[in-house]
C-alpha cells in the first residue's frame, strides 16, 4: 500500500490533516513547478524536520517553504512509513498549530495586499526590546543583522532565501508592533555648509514674502 | 552649483498639480492625459508638471510626480538632488492614506531628501488634521503641515517647513 498523488488534487494542507498521526517521511517535488525537492519528518502528529537538496530547513525557511507548498497548485508527493524517522529534530511543531499559522499567514498577505511596502522600501530597527511570537520571532532573529544597516523587503528575500510577500508581509507586522521604521535617508546625510547658506536665505525671502510671522 | 529642485507628490487627486501651480510663477506645464482608469477624475498627470519659483534671484524649479502607480518610475528621476520634497494627500480621503503612507517611505528611505507631509482640503468642514495624519504615518507634529492647495499662501508655509528642515532652524509654529 502506497500514499501518493498529486498537490492539485490533495493540496498540502489536507494531506498533512490526513496524515494526521502517522509517522514517516513525505517526499514532495516539482512544487509550483519548480524542481525543487522537499522531505518532511512527520512523527505522531509533530513535524520532525524539513530538508531540500541543500539540507535542513531552519525554522524560517521551513515555514516559508510550507507557505509555498500550501499554496501550490501543482506538484507531486509521496509518503513513506518509518517509525520514528531519522534525522535531527530541529522544528519539532506540533503539524496542527503549524498548519493553522501557514494558513493564517497566507490569508493576511492577501488581505495586507494593499497595506504591504513597496518591496524597495528600507527599514531599519526601531525598538531594541522585544518580545514577538512565532512567525515573527525567526524572521526577526535572522534579519535583524540586515535592519541594523537598513535593509528592503527584496533585500531580506533575496539574503534569507524566502518569498518577497513573506518578507513584505513580516517588515508590515514588525513596522505595527513599533520594531522597525522606514530608514529616512536624509537622516544619514552630512550637511553641506555652502548649501545650508544658500537655503537660509531662500528661507528668509520666503518669511518675507509674509508666510512666515 | 545644481539647479534647485522641489518635488511635489502624492496619490492621484491629492492635489499636487494644484500646488504647483499656486507657487508658480510661470503658466504650469502640465502633462495631463484623459484617465484610462476609474480615478476619481477625468483627467490626470501621466508624466509630470512643471513650475518656476524664484526666491531672492535663485530659481527653484518644481516638479509634480504622476500619482498612478503605473507611473512610479518617474519618481525616482525626479526625486534625484531634490532641495526637498512635498508629499500630499487629501484629508478628507483616508482611503488614499496607505497609498501615500507607500510613495513616502519608499522615496524618503532611498533618497537622501528633506520632507513635509501636506495634508489638504483644510478648508473642508469634514477633514483630518495634520496632528492625527502625523500619528498615522508615524511623524513628528511638526513634519506635517495642513494646507490648501489652492492657496498661495498655505502653499508658501508647505515651503517654509521643507527649509526649515533642511536648516534644521527652529520650527516657528507656523500653521
Amino acid at each position: 500500500m502506497a500514499i501518493f498523488g498529486a498537490l492539485q488534487d490533495m493540496p498540502l494542507v489536507d494531506l498533512l490533516s490526513m496524515l494526521g498521526r502517522r509517522s514517516g517521511l513525505l517526499h514532495v517535488w516539482d512544487a509550483g513547478g519548480k524542481r525543487n525537492r522537499y522531505v518532511l519528518a512527520l512523527d505522531r502528529g509533530n513535524l520532525l524536520w524539513m530538508k531540500d537538496d541543500q539540507g535542513y530547513l531552519d525554522p524560517l525557511k521551513a515555514r516559508s517553504t510550507l507557505l509555498e507548498l500550501a499554496s501550490a497548485h501543482w506538484g507531486a508527493f509521496e509518503f513513506t512509513p518509518a517509525e520514528p524517522p531519522k534525522g535531527s529534530p530541529l522544528l519539532n511543531w506540533p503539524i496542527e498549530r503549524i498548519l493553522l499559522s501557514v494558513t493564517t499567514v497566507h490569508d493576511e498577505i492577501a488581505s495586507y495586499n494593499g497595506l504591504l511596502p513597496d518591496p524597495r522600501t528600507r527599514f531599519q530597527v526601531a525598538a531594541l526590546e522585544v518580545w514577538l511570537e512565532e512567525p515573527l520571532y525567526s524572521f526577526w532573529q535572522r534579519a535583524r543583522p540586515l535592519l541594523d544597516q537598513g535593509a528592503s523587503a527584496r533585500e531580506l528575500a533575496h539574503h534569507l532565501n524566502i518569498s518577497l510577500d513573506e518578507a513584505r508581509y513580516y517588515l508590515h507586522r514588525l513596522r505595527l508592533a513599533g520594531k522597525v521604521a522606514p530608514v529616512r535617508a536624509y537622516a544619514e546625510t552630512r550637511k553641506d555648509e555652502e548649501k545650508q547658506g544658500l537655503f537660509r536665505r531662500l528661507l528668509a525671502a520666503l518669511r518675507g514674502r509674509g508666510g512666515g510671522r | 552649483m545644481r539647479p534647485l529642485k522641489l518635488v511635489v507628490s502624492g496619490p492621484v487627486g491629492a492635489g499636487k498639480t494644484t500646488f504647483i501651480q499656486s507657487l508658480s510663477e510661470i503658466p504650469v506645464v502640465e502633462t495631463d492625459e484623459f484617465a484610462s482608469e476609474a480615478i476619481g477624475k477625468a483627467k490626470t498627470t501621466v508624466a509630470l508638471d512643471y513650475g518656476l519659483l524664484t526666491l531672492d534671484g535663485v530659481p527653484i524649479h518644481l516638479f509634480g510626480t504622476p500619482g498612478q502607480e503605473r507611473f512610479d518610475f518617474v519618481w525616482d528621476i525626479l526625486v534625484e538632488g531634490a532641495l526637498g520634497l512635498v508629499l500630499l494627500v487629501a484629508g478628507d480621503s483616508p482611503k488614499d492614506f496607505p497609498r501615500a503612507r507607500h510613495i513616502l517611505e519608499y522615496l524618503t528611505s532611498r533618497h537622501p531628501v528633506p520632507f513635509v507631509l501636506g495634508v489638504t482640503r483644510q478648508d473642508l468642514p469634514r477633514v483630518w488634521a495634520p496632528e492625527d495624519v502625523a500619528d498615522y504615518f508615524g511623524l513628528p507634529h511638526e513634519q506635517v503641515v495642513g494646507l490648501n492647495a489652492t492657496s498661495p499662501t498655505s502653499s508658501v508655509l508647505a515651503l517654509i517647513r521643507t527649509l526649515e528642515l533642511v536648516t534644521g532652524e527652529r520650527w516657528q509654529g507656523i500653521c
